[in-house]
């Protein structure tokens, strides 16, 4: 199996925030490097969930996975990240990306001139981060922008993305890049994206982190493993754009009859009709092996970290506790 | 105290159950903060199997999950006695 792999853990802050940090706990002690804490306005914000978490840890990495420049303005995103870096030295990183078009829709936002927004917001958290004094007049506005605090270590900036020119970009200026994505059909053309804007911006692949972004789930009884990735999948296949359906070869009549039942909240319904193929396309999900085969399919494709998201497993305790004992040894 | 008398072989099972009670709970926030910044500390150091660990585990059991902590005890570590003290200090 592939050598030297990276290991990040992805957890959603929607519960009381000690959990979060228990987790966090446990990750490094099972051999996590990077912990991933998503953002989103209605569950604990993703700094506070940071900072209690760099409190109670002393190895792992750690950033928001990830933020967007339309609900925090750069330069405060520049300024938590950095203070996070006071708490946990040399172990942030920060994720941006595009946001979530639902919940910024709830906040009257329409995020606009996307591409360029992430573009200015990785150089302004890149400059401010490191100390500079910032001054861009473009889609953001700042006019002498410094932090009044130094950062004594560099704050590795990775982009999240799913289209074709977010992964260019991300090839292009991201420390490193946040691929959605579980399985080779979808990981391989969006590596070839991060590939071509790297090499267009003269850079070279070794110097990105290419993060696949995964929805997992492991037990050692497969049906338990299968059954906790369900929900998860059936919310991400309403989701998927229908060129992303077509690849998998996806019937549309299957998807119709999911998102019917997700709206008419028949929760029941929607989760027995993910179907195998959908949880193939969608998810890594199943026993150890099994787990461990697919993780290596990907990281032979050049993914170089790779990132156990939610559902996690049927217990999260239990599966961490399994990752750590029958997955990781396979790779480091 | 209670925990005393969790024999020293279930505190293994005692510790597990409990932190997995407390982890899938939808009432956690009814434990104190300060007691979950305890149990966190304990964590930290890897000592919430300890008999003081599993002290502080079944109080934020309690806060938590007061039945679900009284029948935990005496069905899944079978430990009826001291599941009646755990339910006494419960209606307390």
């Amino acid at each position: 199996m592939t050598d030297l792999a990276k290991f990040g853990i992805e957890f959603v802050p929607q519960e009381a925030y000690w959990k979060t940090v228990f987790y966090a706990i446990q990750s490094e002690r099972r051999g996590f490097d990077y912990l991933w804490i998503t953002d989103h306005f209605n569950n604990r914000n993703v700094y506070a969930t940071l900072a209690a978490t760099a409190i109670y840890t002393s190895r792992i990495r750690m950033g928001p996975g990830v933020t967007n420049p339309f609900l925090s303005h750069p330069v405060v995103t520049a300024q938590a990240v950095a203070s996070i870096n006071e708490m946990a030295p040399g172990r942030v990183v920060c994720g941006i990306g595009a946001g979530d078009a639902t919940t910024l829709k709830m906040l009257g936002v329409t995020p606009r001139k996307v591409l360029s927004s992430v573009k200015e917001a990785t150089e302004i958290i890149r400059k401010i981060s490191a100390g500079e004094n910032v001054q861009i007049e473009g889609v953001f506005s700042v006019a002498g922008a410094k932090l009044s605090f130094k950062v004594r270590e560099r704050i590795p900036i990775y982009v999240g993305a799913q289209g074709p020119k977010m992964l260019a970009l991300a090839g292009a200026v991201g420390d490193g890049v946040l691929i959605n994505a579980s399985s080779k059909k979808d990981i391989e053309p969006a590596l070839s994206h991060v590939r071509e804007g790297a090499e267009e911006a003269g850079r070279n692949m070794d110097e990105i982190d290419v993060a696949a972004y995964t929805s997992f789930s492991v037990d050692e009884e497969e049906k338990k493993a299968i059954e906790s990735a369900c929900p998860v999948v059936a919310f991400i296949v309403a989701g998927s754009p229908q060129k992303i359906l077509e690849r998998h070869g996806i019937a549309e009549a299957d998807v119709q009859s999911i998102k019917d039942a997700l709206a008419r909240k028949e929760w029941g319904k929607a989760f027995s009709s993910v179907t195998p193929e959908m949880l193939s396309a969608f998810s890594i999900c199943g026993t150890p092996d099994k787990c461990s085969e697919k993780i290596s399919r990907l990281l032979k494709l050049g993914v170089t970290q790779f990132v156990v998201g939610s559902p996690i497993g049927p217990n999260v305790r239990k599966s961490i506790d399994t990752i750590g004992e029958r997955i990781l040894p396979n790779f480091k | 105290m209670i925990v005393q008398e969790i024999p020293d072989e279930k505190m293994e099972d005692a510790w597990r159950r409990l932190v997995d009670l407390l982890l899938r709970s939808s009432k956690a926030n009814r434990i104190p903060a300060d007691l979950s910044k305890t149990i966190l500390s304990h964590w930290q150091r890897d000592t919430l199997k300890s008999r003081e660990g599993v002290r502080q585990l079944l109080e934020a059991a309690i806060y938590a999950e007061p039945e679900k902590s009284v029948s935990l005890v005496s069905e899944k570590l079978k430990l009826p006695g001291v599941a009646e003290k755990l339910a006494e200090v419960e209606r307390k």
